[in-house]
């Protein structure tokens, strides 16, 4: 803690924080719990899936966290046909200086942007995603580390719509965190019409968060204190779902090490220096809802509904595992 | 989310696995098996009643406790547990000692239950009611109670129809009603039925007016059917002849009871070959020791056939009979004794199994009752000259010494009277007719009444002694009187209740004269010993029956008496009663209590504190857990876990679910919507949260900058304080007495066990 506090105290964590917070929420209305989770992901060093219908404001939410801070930006707009090297980048031969030369691809920012993400074939998809896992991108034998800190956030309609592809579990499985827009309530559509008649609030949008801030602020979630009590907790809930009837596929070990490293972030979030109970119970369905399937029963009983019925599923495994408390029961 | 909330209420109601319902049960039980005191002497029977009541309820519900999910599974076990945990008991109390480990049956056990059961007919039949509980009449009541309360559980939780309850206490109601002399007790009767009233309105309080119509109906019923079932196994071959006449085994005990009943029922009619009234004994009473006398349970000879008796016993050849034959039609009697006139030589025509007693020429039957015999008795009347009688002296032959033993406490006036009495006389006989001569005269008088209102109707020799000075009562204390004085002096006597001759009827049986014997004419009269003659009656009741012609002082050779004054009895003499009312040492708890053994007190508060000290167990543990974390808490050693704890387990005892999945937040997002947690509730609960967060969840070394305990302690006494205010006071009693956080708790030691 007390190294992580050198640059950026609480005080400051939480001020800047607050300031994003706010100016994504210019933008996008009414959708708080969204834009926390989308905060929460960039500070747990996670990437963030962001899955539901067009136009619900899914890239426009990855813009205003990538325009509230100061740091490089790259979006690709995933198309059927993207080709990998469009997204890492290519050799290219400088005739001038008689050699090849590595062209650097879009990934290479601190965030990526990655549109309609389920677009494109499955060899761009994993080019993207093999690069978000390792941190670096290999282009005729040369390894090009990234950026750091380094970002992927992804959009993506949901798997029923026309012309997907949808990403294979084990890509699913390296986005930390996913979430789900969901229309605005009335209240927040008509707030969003009145702003947007003159201008695009996104243009208003400034950066308030310089790069060495956000590693600053990475650096600080680290340090945030987890306890073996909530460790165990977290452990308590992957391992029950492997064992749950109504899922086929549980919580990988990776699943678990995002749920703590997002929990992390949110106890930060919520101002505390150790991470709840509650911080996992919170995040339990965006860091693992994505990563579990249902079993064929419960798949069967309508996919329209699956992500909800896995959604009831987490909370139904969550509600059943006790909570650790410790020794006063016999005090 | 409505079968989210029926979830929940179903929870809830499985968490409350029936508490006040068995308590109620316990209590119904407890009065309805209180009425049996009219039939069973004593309380311990009654103790051990309820004590097996209490096991099989209390089964039931520590299943049912530790089943709270499994609802219906804790239906069909509890009344298992019921069984398993009574049979234990039974086995526990009944046949420990042949039991192997004392618990597992062996056939030596199947052996002791059948030889109590067996033991348990033949004490019932020959005991007097109210009888004594000993070991047989003990195990029989035991299954029959274990039985019963099997079946109210069942009734009352695994079927959850509280109502048929009515039916098992209806079948503790019918056993005072099928014994001969039981009589059901209008107090407890009531007290009972209020009991179940109350027990169906806890159930259903919404449903007033039905359970008031099934209460009616159980309670009517129960007095219906006791009188409308038949009484034994006998068939009634007398019908007609009205209303029957119990005199039981032991016919003193209600022999008064009967003496006042205004109306008159028919015992018998008779009629004898000769036209001559008959005096008809029924028992002899001669052993003078407790303080309840009655004949005691006599051995019955298979071969003692009455169809011809032995000579009697110390009759010489050389005194006058006369042969007499009576014909006797028994009505409505109901008793195991026959009315038969003294000496019989033989007794034909009966039904069923009859015996004769050889020492009291008395017929006895432990299969049948009197009831619709008709019979034809052979007997002598004894016609002793006073000549006979004055030559029998002081003589005693050996053998007779149980005829001539007092219990060692005898009130001393007893001895001084009877010598006052009989002054200078030298023989025996002449101090007999001196003592009948006594108490014939005044101021003794004849009072059916005056016993019970001096508290001096009952048997004894401490009644004999309060009757001697009050000069007042009626054949049963004339008779004592007289036997006891007789014994004092030497003389063997004993004491025969039976009827005295009856009324001459109109019509006639064969042209012989008719006679006809009522519950008026019960009677008790002393039987003398003189030597070369036997048994000799005496009449010493004035303005009942007849004096024998060898007792009467008009007659021939008969020794004049000369009665000493009413200062007979002298007054300086131990005053065994004083002024007290001294109750019949009968069954209730009441005369129990007031007979001033202090043992009595001794057991009964004893019995009562433990029982209160049951119930508040469970209040006293929970309120020593509460204590002992606010202690910690103040003296600062106590930890934030323990006052969270203490909020879930209070939270829990009201009835709010707070499990242990649910995080510190997640319980005050839940008790917050309690009624009164506001403000500073409230804020309470909150610094109590963030407290338990940071010494549970946070860096191990910030817990010690945590909360000040102190100030924990107050806030925890705060919030607990408001969740007890946010209920009603029956809940809040309930919470007290009964906490279920102490049931989860000992499931999960249970559990973790297991």
């Amino acid at each position: 803690m007390a190294q992580a506090t050198d640059s950026v105290d609480f005080a400051s964590f939480h001020t800047l924080t607050g300031k994003i917070l706010r100016g994504v929420e210019t933008v996008i209305d009414g959708k708080r719990e969204a834009v926390e989770l989308a905060l929460t992901t960039v500070l747990a060093e996670g990437h963030l899936l962001i899955e539901d219908v067009p136009g619900v404001g899914k890239t426009m939410l990855a813009k205003a966290l990538a325009r509230s801070i100061d740091c490089t930006v790259s979006r690709i707009q995933f198309t059927p046909d993207l080709l990998p090297s469009d997204v890492t980048g290519v050799s290219v031969f400088n005739q001038g200086r008689g050699e090849f030369e590595f062209k650097r691809g879009p990934v290479f920012a601190n965030l990526v942007i990655g549109d309609e993400i389920n677009r494109a074939s499955p060899k761009t998809q994993s080019a993207l995603l093999e690069s978000m896992e390792e941190g670096q991108v290999s282009v005729d034998g040369v390894t090009y580390p990234l950026a750091s800190p380094f970002t992927v956030v992804a959009t993506q309609n949901p798997v029923e719509m026309e012309g997907t592809y949808p990403l294979p579990e084990a890509q699913r499985d390296r986005f930390m965190v996913r979430i789900s827009m969901g229309y605005p309530d009335d209240l927040a559509e008509l707030a969003m019409l009145k702003r947007r008649e003159l201008a695009s609030p996104l243009d208003a949008l400034t950066p308030v968060v310089s790069l060495r801030q956000l590693s600053d602020m990475i650096a600080m979630v680290r340090g945030i204190y987890v306890s073996e009590a909530v460790e165990q907790y977290a452990v308590s809930i992957a391992q029950e779902t492997r064992r749950d009837r109504e899922l086929r596929l549980g919580a990988s070990p990776r699943a678990t090490l995002h749920l703590v490293r997002a929990a992390k972030a949110r106890a930060a979030l919520d101002g505390r220096e150790f991470v709840l109970p509650d911080d996992i119970d919170a995040l339990a369905v965006p860091v693992l809802g994505h990563r579990l399937i249902a079993s064929a029963r419960v798949a069967g009983a309508g996919s329209a509904f699956q992500s909800n019925s896995l959604a009831d599923i987490i909370h139904r495994i969550v509600a059943a595992t006790p909570v650790p408390l410790g020794a006063g029961a016999s005090a | 989310m409505a079968g989210s909330g029926t979830a929940a209420r179903g929870r809830a109601a499985a968490r409350r696995p029936g508490v006040v319902r068995a308590v109620l049960l316990l209590v119904v039980f407890g009065v309805t098996l209180g009425g049996l005191h009219t039939i069973l002497e004593g309380v311990v029977w009654w103790i051990l009643s309820i004590v097996l009541c209490a096991i099989v309820f209390g089964a039931g519900l520590i299943v049912r406790a530790m089943l709270p999910t499994r609802v219906l599974l804790g239906r069909i076990l509890s009344p298992l547990a019921g069984i398993a945990a009574v049979s234990l008991a039974i086995i526990l109390r009944f046949s420990a000692d042949v039991s192997a480990w004392g618990f597992v049956p062996t056939p030596a056990t199947i052996e002791r239950f059948q030889k109590l059961v067996r033991d348990a007919g033949y004490s019932i039949t020959w005991q007097n009611v109210p009888a004594n509980a000993d070991e047989p009449i003990s195990f029989v009541l035991a299954l029959g109670v274990a039985v019963l309360a099997v079946v109210a559980e069942i009734f009352a939780f695994s079927l959850r129809l509280p109502a048929l309850v009515g039916l098992p206490l209806a079948a503790i109601f019918l056993v005072p009603g099928i014994t001969p002399e039981g009589a059901t007790d209008g107090w407890f009767f009531a007290g009972s039925a209020l009991a179940y009233l109350a027990l169906l309105l806890a159930e259903r309080p919404k449903k007033f007016l039905p359970a008031i119509a099934v209460g009616s109906i159980a309670v009517v019923s129960g007095l219906i059917l006791p009188g409308v079932l038949p009484s034994t196994d006998i068939t009634v071959t007398s019908s007609g002849l009205g209303p029957s006449v119990s005199t039981g085994v032991n016919p003193m005990i209600r022999l008064g009871d009967d003496l006042r009943e205004k109306e008159k029922h028919v015992a018998l009619t008779y009629s004898t070959v000769s036209g001559a009234p008959e005096y008809l004994r029924l028992v002899e009473v001669s052993n003078f020791y407790s303080n309840r006398w009655g004949p005691t349970q006599p051995y019955l000879d298979p071969d003692n056939r009455p169809n011809e008796f032995p000579r009697p016993p110390g009759l010489a050849v050389d005194v006058l009979t006369q042969r007499e034959v009576t014909y006797i039609h028994v009505a409505n009697l109901l008793s195991p004794w026959l009315p038969v006139p003294y000496p019989a030589s033989s007794v034909i025509g009966l039904d069923g199994s009859w015996q004769y007693l050889p020492a009291s020429f008395t017929v006895a039957s432990n299969q049948t009752l009197a009831r619709g015999q008709n019979y034809t008795v052979s007997s002598m009347k004894l016609l002793p000259t006073p000549e006979q009688l004055l030559a029998a002296g002081t003589r005693v032959p050996s053998g007779l010494s149980d005829y001539l033993a007092l219990p060692p406490d005898t009130p001393t006036i007893i001895a001084d009277t009877a010598k006052t009495v009989t002054g200078r006389a030298t023989g025996n006989y002449e101090k007999a007719i001196a003592i009948q001569e006594f108490l014939r005269s005044a101021p003794f008088q004849y009072s059916e009444t005056a016993p019970v209102t001096g508290g001096y109707d009952g048997t004894g020799v401490d009644y004999v002694a309060a009757f001697l000075q009050q000069h007042s009562g009626y054949c049963i204390h004339f008779a004592s009187a007289m036997a006891v004085m007789a014994r004092e002096l030497g003389i063997p006597s004993r004491i025969i209740v039976g009827f005295q001759p009856g009324h001459l009827q109109n019509g006639d049986d064969n042209g012989r004269k008719l006679y006809e014997v009522t519950t008026a004419d019960l009677h008790a009269w002393p039987e003398l010993y003189f030597s070369g003659i036997g048994w000799v009656r005496f009449e010493p009741t004035p303005s009942r029956g007849s004096v024998p012609e060898y007792a009467r002082q008009s007659a021939v050779g008969v020794p004049p008496v000369t009665v000493p004054g009413s200062g007979a009895a002298n007054p300086a003499t131990r005053d065994t009663q004083g002024g007290r009312p001294q109750l019949d040492a009968g069954p209730t708890v009441a005369r129990w209590l007031t007979s001033g053994d202090s043992t009595a007190w001794i057991v009964v508060g004893g019995t009562l504190a433990a029982l209160i000290a049951l119930i508040l167990l469970p209040a006293m543990m929970r309120f020593a857990r509460r204590r002992r974390r606010i202690r910690a808490l103040r003296s600062g050693s106590g930890s934030a876990a323990s006052a969270w704890h203490e909020i879930l387990e209070s939270a829990e005892d009201i009835g709010i679910i707070v499990g242990e999945t649910l995080t510190p937040r997640g319980v005050v997002a839940r008790l917050e919507r309690v009624r009164g947690m506001s403000g500073a509730g409230s804020d309470a609960l909150a610094r109590i949260r963030d407290a338990v967060e940071r010494e549970e969840y946070g860096k191990p070394h910030a817990a010690a900058e945590a909360v000040p305990r102190p100030a924990l302690a107050r806030d925890l006494t705060e919030v607990l304080s408001r969740l007890s205010t946010s209920v009603d006071s029956g809940t809040r009693m309930r919470a007290a007495l009964l906490p279920p956080s102490l049931v989860q708790r000992a499931r999960r030691v249970v559990a973790r066990f297991a």
